[in-house]
């Protein structure tokens, strides 16, 4: 077992889990998968960029500020994408939400230009692991942050009470506005957290890979794919298909081909719509007849 | 209590209800009966503000026509909706923490809610019972019981009740009611619609028999329950 590809590999999959979650987030809200998702990775990365390089400011801090823009990012994007069409077919508001990944594409590239960028590690340095596998400590670092806020919206959404009423609002909006929840404010409150979410990813991403303004666009593929393997609709499915993503990616990268790593991670989505279509966790809710 | 005046509503260009007057007082049941789309429901959802409407909706003295929904749950007009609708993924008793938004507000903890819990699963024992049980996985009474407890956590001023009585078992029925009985004489007044004429004209003091969006008949409910044309189309009574 190479443990140094393993490292790397987990990494890589708890930023696609923080996509992937971020995307199952929307979806449960409000029925819709975010083909957006992947850019509010990349706009974080960016924001987080502007923050560290061009305002100079310590990397922690501006990441920090960089979730904090991106709530804001994911509010307005909700009120501009999503909202106007809420009562439009679906597929309206997915062409609505491929329309927004252009502007961001575009707007990032009209702000910061089209040249690759970085930001500063969190950790600095490698570590020696069982004598033999040199890690980045960045890679470390990913992993303890994302596990972490993973675990804190986890259990925001299950175990406050506010998430509580983001869940009923998502799950009978006619309900919830009935017991007096303002629903668009919790939507939107579901769409910061989302944004947030996924974008810090793209902060803590940047030192090992090369921000550019059309990362999204793969990404989306990757996460989506991890949304299915995981179980569609499951927060854990969603982490748990991320990393999976993740270590197919690093180990089908090193061992098969870095040119093909999307089409192997498309062949293991095919073996799952065969073998198991519900996912790794089948979906929580179900109707009675 | 609630005065509703020429109230009409319309679907686009459909229309369904025609000028409608109606009133609820101060600890009344008050009764809606009419056939399949009548526009029972449409009522409800007007009042509740789901449904685009023209005309005045009075409840102590404010018109609340044109108000969001939320801001008028918010005033303590709970409305139980037909067909139930429990959040299906949370629990039982997560549901009736909810139903307590519309007093208490949205917050970040859900605070001590016993007092209001010790009070719903008083009158509904079976509750208590499953409070640890997703809200799916209960039978179609249980939701139905669930469905009122949770608007009971919100301290309702009026209830608006969608056919509490829809697919239950008689003898469910016959519980369901006689809970919607107790609420009321706790003191609150309830707007009751429902297709089981008989049952619901026995329990309110008043009643109104909605027809293709138009009030038909109103009155006395002991009234309405003699009345040959009501017993005939309503309450399935044959004139000899
Ligand atoms: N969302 C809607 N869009 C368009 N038309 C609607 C809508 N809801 C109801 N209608 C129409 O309005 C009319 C009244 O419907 P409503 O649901 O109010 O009837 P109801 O009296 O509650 O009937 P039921 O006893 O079957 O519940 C019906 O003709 C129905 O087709
Ligand atoms: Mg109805």
């Amino acid at each position: 077992m190479n443990l140094q590809l393993l490292v790397s590999g987990i990494a890589m999959g708890f930023i696609y889990a923080m996509v992937s979650m971020g995307m199952v987030l929307i979806f449960r809200a409000v029925n819709i998968v975010n083909f957006a998702q992947g850019e509010f990775l990349m706009f974080g990365g960016y924001l987080c960029y502007m923050f560290n390089r061009q305002l100079h400011l310590p990397i922690v801090p501006a990441l920090l500020l960089a979730a904090l823009a991106m709530g804001v990012v994911g509010v307005i994007f909700m009120f501009t994408s999503y909202w106007p069409l809420r009562n439009a077919q679906i597929r309206a508001i997915v062409v609505s939400a491929m329309g927004a990944s252009i502007v961001f594409k575009e707007g990032a590239r009209l702000i910061w230009g089209s040249i690759p960028v970085t930001v500063d590690r969190v950790v600095k340095g490698t570590a020696v692991i069982a004598n033999t596998a040199v890690v980045q400590w960045q890679n470390i670092a990913i992993i303890g942050i994302s596990f972490i806020l993973i675990l804190f919206v986890y259990l925001l959404l299950e175990r406050t009470f506010i998430g509580h009423i983001m869940q009923a609002t998502a799950q009978d909006r006619y309900m919830a506005s009935l017991v007096g929840i303002p629903v668009v404010f919790s939507i939107a409150l579901t769409f910061a957290l989302s944004a947030m979410l996924t974008g810090i990813g793209g902060g803590l991403l940047a030192p090992l890979f090369f921000l550019n303004n059309t990362m999204g666009y793969t990404t989306n593929a990757k996460a989506f794919a991890a949304v299915v393997i995981g179980g569609f609709g499951s927060v854990p499915g969603a982490v748990i298909g991320g990393l999976l993503v993740g270590l197919i990616e690093a180990f089908g990268g090193a061992y098969i081909s870095t040119t093909y790593q999307l089409v192997i991670i498309y062949v293991v989505l095919v073996f799952f719509l065969m073998f198991r279509p519900q996912g790794i966790f089948g979906t929580r809710i179900q109707e009675k007849a | 209590m609630l005065r509703v005046r020429n109230l009409v509503a319309s679907y686009g260009y459909n229309q369904v209800l025609h000028g409608i007057d109606l009133d609820v007082g101060q600890d009344e049941i008050v009764t809606l009966i009419g056939s399949n789309g009548a526009g029972k429901t449409t009522l409800l959802n007007s009042i509740s503000g789901h449904v685009k409407i023209s005309g005045e909706i009075y409840y102590q003295d404010v018109n609340i026509a044109g108000k969001s929904p939320h801001a008028i749950a918010r005033l303590g007009l709970l409305q139980v909706p037909e067909g139930r609708h429990v959040f299906p993924g949370l629990t039982v008793e997560e549901n009736l923490a909810v139903g307590t938004v519309v007093n208490r507000g949205m917050r970040i903890r859900k605070g001590d809610l016993s007092q209001d819990l010790d009070f719903v699963y008083q009158i509904f024992p079976r509750l208590k019972e499953r409070r640890k049980q997703l809200a799916w996985s209960l039978s179609g009474g249980e939701q139905q019981m669930l469905a009122i407890a949770r608007a009971l956590m919100g301290h309702p001023k009026l209830l608006l009740l969608d056919e509490p009585s829809m697919g239950l078992a008689p003898l469910i029925v016959e519980e369901v009611f006689e809970r919607i009985v107790e609420i009321n004489r706790l003191g609150t007044p309830v707007l009751l619609v429902e297709q089981n004429a008989t049952m619901a004209l026995r329990v309110s003091k008043r009643a109104y028999i909605l027809e293709r969006g138009r009030v038909k008949f109103s009155g006395d409910s002991k009234e309405v329950a003699q009345d040959e044309r009501v017993r005939e189309a309503y309450l399935g009574v044959i004139r000899r």
